[in-house]
Formats: C-alpha cells, structure tokens, sequence
C-alpha cells in the first residue's frame, strides 16, 4: 500500500513536470511565434518608408529613409559638425562636403541662372512660370569639382528634343555631378504650388524623362527619378550618348517647402566614391521641425 | 507490483509528453495564424487608400489590391449590372438610377463640345457617365479660384473660348474614364505611369492636394480641389467647391485614367456622391 501512494506521488511529479513543460513550450511558441510576427509587422512598415529608386538600367538605387527626414530643433543642434551643416534659419540640415567636393555657400535662386556654359538645372526652369518671384529664395549646393563637358552638334538631342547649337550660348557645356536644396517660402509658392504641384511641375520640365515617382499615403514628401538623355554629342572629343540621372525630394517644414535636386553625371574612369557620396547627401538631408 | 506502477508512471509521462507536445503546435499554430492575419491585414491596409478633399468634404476610398481581375472573371460578371470591354481591358459599373446613359466618344469628340481643337490622341477612347441635369455656373473676370483671380492668360483663354463674360459654364456631377493605347502615348513622350500622372494634371500645380503613388505600384490617385469664388451658381450668388479625384492604373498595353467630379454645393442628393463612390470600387482593370 505505502509502495503504491509512493508511486502515484512519483506520477504525480511526473505529471506535474509535464505540465509545467507543456507551459513553458506554449509560452515559448507563442512568444516566439508573436515576436516572429511583430517584427515582420515592423519591417513592412519600414521598408514602405525606405525608398530606393533606381534608374533605368541601374541596379543601384538612391535611397531615402523617410522616416528620418523629420527632426527637432534641438535634435538639430546635437548633430555633429564635421558631418552636418544645421541652417536653422532656413529649416533644414544637410550634409558637409566630402573631398573633392565644394560648398558653394549661401546662395539665392537667381544666382542659379548666372551660371555661363553650366548644365541649368530643371530647378531653374520653374522661372519659366513664376518669372523673378523665387529670385531671393535661398538655396545650398555641394557640386563635385569635376565636369564633364558635352559638346553639342548638329542632330544632338535632349530627351528626344532636337538642340539647335546655334541657339546656346556656348555650344559646350560642363555638367556636374552635383546636390542642389531650394528652401521655397511657402507664401512666396502662394498660389501657384502646393507640394504636390512643385514634384509634377518639376517631372513636367524632364519632357516624358520621369521613371518613378512616390508619394506614400500618409507622409507628407515626393520623391522622383527621371533621366535626362543627351544623344549624339561629344564628350572627351568622342561623339557618344549619355544620360544624366536625376533624383529629387519634395518636403516641407512649417514655413517652406524643400526641393531637394541631385544630379548624377556618369563620365569614364569617374571614382565610384562620387556616387556614394551623393547618396550620403540625400541621406543627411533633413526638415527641422 | 514496482514493474506495473512503473508503466503506469511512463504512460502518464507519455501522455503528458504528447499533450506537450500537441498543445505546443496548436499555441504555435494559434500564434502563427494570428501574426498571418495581422501581416496579410497590414498589406491590404496598405492596399487601401482613401483620400478626403481638401475642404473637409468626401472622402474617396480605393482598394487598389482588387481592381485588376482576370479575364474569366469578367466575362462571368452580370452584363446587367457592368459593361465589361474586354477589347479595352476594363469592367464598369452601368449607371445607377438617376444617372444618365453611359457615353462612348472619342478625345476629339469630347474637347469638341468645349469648342477646343484635339491636337493630340484625338482618337483615344472616353467614356462618361454624368448624373442628372447640367448646372450652370455663370463667371467673369472677377471670379477667384481658391482665393486668387483668374491668371490673363486663363482669362482670354476663356474669352476666347466662350466669348464676353459672364460666361455660362456648365458642371456635372460626372465619373469620365480615358483609355489611352500605351503605343499611342509614347508618341507624345509618356513612357510610364508617372508621366501619365504628370500628364493628367499638367493645369493644376496649385489645386493639387495629395498625391499617393506607391512604389513599383501600378496605380496612383490624385486630389485636387478648386473653390471658385464670386459666382453665380442655378442664379444665386455662390462660393462653390469643385472636388476632383483621378484613379490611374496601368495595364500591359493601357493606361487608364478614371476621373470623379463632384460638389458638395450642388443641391444634389448626397447619393450622388455614394453612387461615385461606387463607380470607383466596381472599376478593375482586365488582365
């Protein structure tokens, strides 16, 4: 009898220990199964705020983490100096130059046409609508100090568009590789743009060049890709084709609106840190909020 | 007596063991099932767009996850109810009561009743559907749209078009869908979906209210909206708000460009704009 209490007891602690398992591995599963789950959960929805657009025949992507865009003012002022430059006064940060790199220092839109024999960017061609009305809005550029200049001929082409030599004033012209920030007074914008209305107006001006654009339900930015396809001109006395890439961001802050511009100029032999350093521009760029 | 005990104790551990174990697949089951659901909920959230007007009016929805369908499903969908073009690869919603006939023209057809000359895709298909009677919004030079006057440009466009003012313009309330043949439009530039969007919306940079175009998606909507101030609206002096939403969606050798028109100022039921509402869930594209 006493043998036989003595071995339900033992079953009993068996039992017991198997329930105590039967928990643990429920609780473990579970657990696991969930954590599984919620950080899948996370990643879909960072991987909807990082962006990387490609262009066409590229497997390399520019890409930008709009969930980083946003910052504060004092998050702002922590950033360190020899990486960033803070412009509180116009709203937003960027990035200081790497080597072989020029800031070209506190400009302003109209500088952008006094440029001679210099690639003008689409930004530019926003005077087309809004005339002088930009023309004291600031701007920042960093610009590699290389060009690449393009000789047009006759039966050179823009993005499908036939260039007359005789009409440009310089029939070469140096194009750089290069990141330009407008900061837009938004009642200077008034009327004529909303956020939405500068990204379209800005593809509009790429005459059928816009590959991809992105605007997330949600957020408050554009981000674009187009190309610029120059054919039959000549480039280190070789006549070729050669298409400029494109990328901009759209955003803005309480006051203004930012078109973030960068230009990608492909040249021979041109060290790959030039992209990298691009994309360590557009990842440096931020809104202060 | 020891030895029986002995199996009894391994039994009762072997059932435990499997009860372990059961229980264990079925809480990881219950668990993966639930992260599933929750995963498979979080992308047709993200499928899901709804995009309000920008004066706190409508708020239109479109679950981009169910507009394309297969070419079996359409042609199994009531011909009663849709008018499914399986030549032009798209499934409409027919009218519902009180709305007009659907319409079938041409891009030419349609600018020609605004007296403007096609230049371009004149012969590109559109096919419209309006509700009711016109409403006729008379205007002139001192009209505003969203608080500023007419540009001179616009002005003697309009002139030019509708001669001295005030010029009587009519509104509907209306769904216009565009087919545009992708080797057509490539002939004027168009080479993607963006250029379509840009396209599409090439007079509204300062209407403009949300833009969503996910990416690598084959879809995009745009709101705009327009308030025209200093009108005269069915005789009666009126501030009035003209929202527009467009649903553009590419297919392999189409783009197609669904166009809602609508005013909250109208007079007209509030089941018009249910009934655009609908139009817009029941359109797929055929593929």
């Amino acid at each position: 009898m006493e043998s036989e209490i003595k071995q339900q007891k033992s079953s009993n602690r068996v039992a017991i220990i198997g329930l105590v398992g039967t928990i643990l591995t429920v609780c473990g599963g579970i657990s696991g199964a969930l954590i599984g789950g919620i950080t899948t959960i996370y990643k879909i929805q960072r991987d909807a705020q990082q962006i990387g657009l490609a262009a066409p025949a590229s497997d390399q992507p520019l890409t930008v983490d709009t969930n980083k865009i946003t910052i504060t003012s004092s998050e702002a002022d922590v950033l360190d100096p020899s990486k960033f430059i803070v412009l509180q006064d116009l709203g937003f940060v960027m990035a200081q130059p790497g080597t072989g790199w020029k800031d070209r220092g506190q400009m302003k839109y109209q500088d952008l046409f006094l440029e001679q024999a210099t690639n003008l960017s689409p930004l530019i061609f926003f005077s087309t609508w809004v005339k002088d009305a930009w023309d004291d809005q600031p701007v920042r550029q960093l610009r590699y100090n290389e060009p690449v200049m393009v000789e047009f001929l006759n039966g050179s082409t823009e993005n499908g568009v036939p260039v007359d030599p005789t009409k440009l004033q310089n029939d070469t012209i140096a194009f750089f590789s290069q990141i330009t920030t407008l900061a837009l007074s938004k009642e200077v914008a008034g009327q004529d743009f909303t956020l939405y209305g500068l990204a379209l107006a800005w593809g509009n001006l790429h005459q059928g060049g816009v590959n991809e654009l992105v605007a997330n339900p949600d957020s408050q930015y554009v981000f674009e890709q187009v190309s610029w396809a120059l054919k039959n001109v000549k480039v280190d006395g070789q006549q070729t084709d050669m298409t400029l890439q494109r990328w901009a961001l759209f955003s803005e802050g309480p006051d203004q609106f930012y078109i973030v511009e960068l230009q990608f100029v492909p040249a021979t032999g041109q060290s790959a840190q030039v992209w990298d350093d691009l994309q360590a521009y557009m990842s440096a760029f931020r809104v202060i909020h | 007596m020891a030895q029986e005990h002995k199996s009894s104790g391994m039994r009762t551990a072997l059932i435990g063991l499997i009860g372990t174990f059961l229980t264990a697949c079925g809480g990881i089951s219950g668990a993966l099932l639930t992260s599933a659901v929750t995963i498979y909920q979080v992308q047709r959230q993200n499928q899901q767009v709804s995009l309000p007007a920008s004066t706190g009016g409508e708020t239109l929805s479109v679950d981009t996850g169910t507009i394309i369908i297969s070419r079996q499903k359409a042609a199994a969908l009531d011909p009663a109810a849709y008018y499914i073009n399986l030549e032009q690869g798209f499934v409409l919603h027919r009218p519902l009561s009180g709305w007009n006939e659907m319409q079938e023209m041409t891009v030419q057809e349609q600018l020609k009743e605004e007296n403007v000359t096609c230049l371009d895709v004149c012969d590109q298909p559109v096919f419209r559907i309006r509700y009711g009677e016109q409403i006729e919004i008379e205007s002139d030079q001192n009209t505003t749209i969203n608080g500023h006057l007419i540009p001179q440009d616009l002005l003697n466009s309009i002139e030019s078009l509708y001669g001295n003012p005030p010029w009587k313009l009519p509104y509907y309330s209306e769904m216009i869908l565009n087919v545009f043949e992708k080797s057509e439009v490539q002939k004027l530039g168009i080479h993607s979906l963006p250029d379509m969007i840009l396209l599409s919306t090439r007079y509204s940079a300062g209407r403009i209210n949300k833009i969503v175009a996910q990416a690598k998606s084959h879809f995009a909507i745009v709101q705009l909206s327009s308030e025209y101030g200093g009108i005269r609206a069915g005789g009666i002096a009126a501030t009035m708000t003209i929202d527009n939403w467009f649903l553009l969606a590419e297919a392999d050798n189409e783009y197609y460009v669904i166009e809602i028109r609508y005013t909250p100022q109208s007079g007209q039921p509030l089941q018009v704009w249910d009934d655009l509402q609908q139009y817009i869930d029941q359109f797929r594209v055929v593929q």
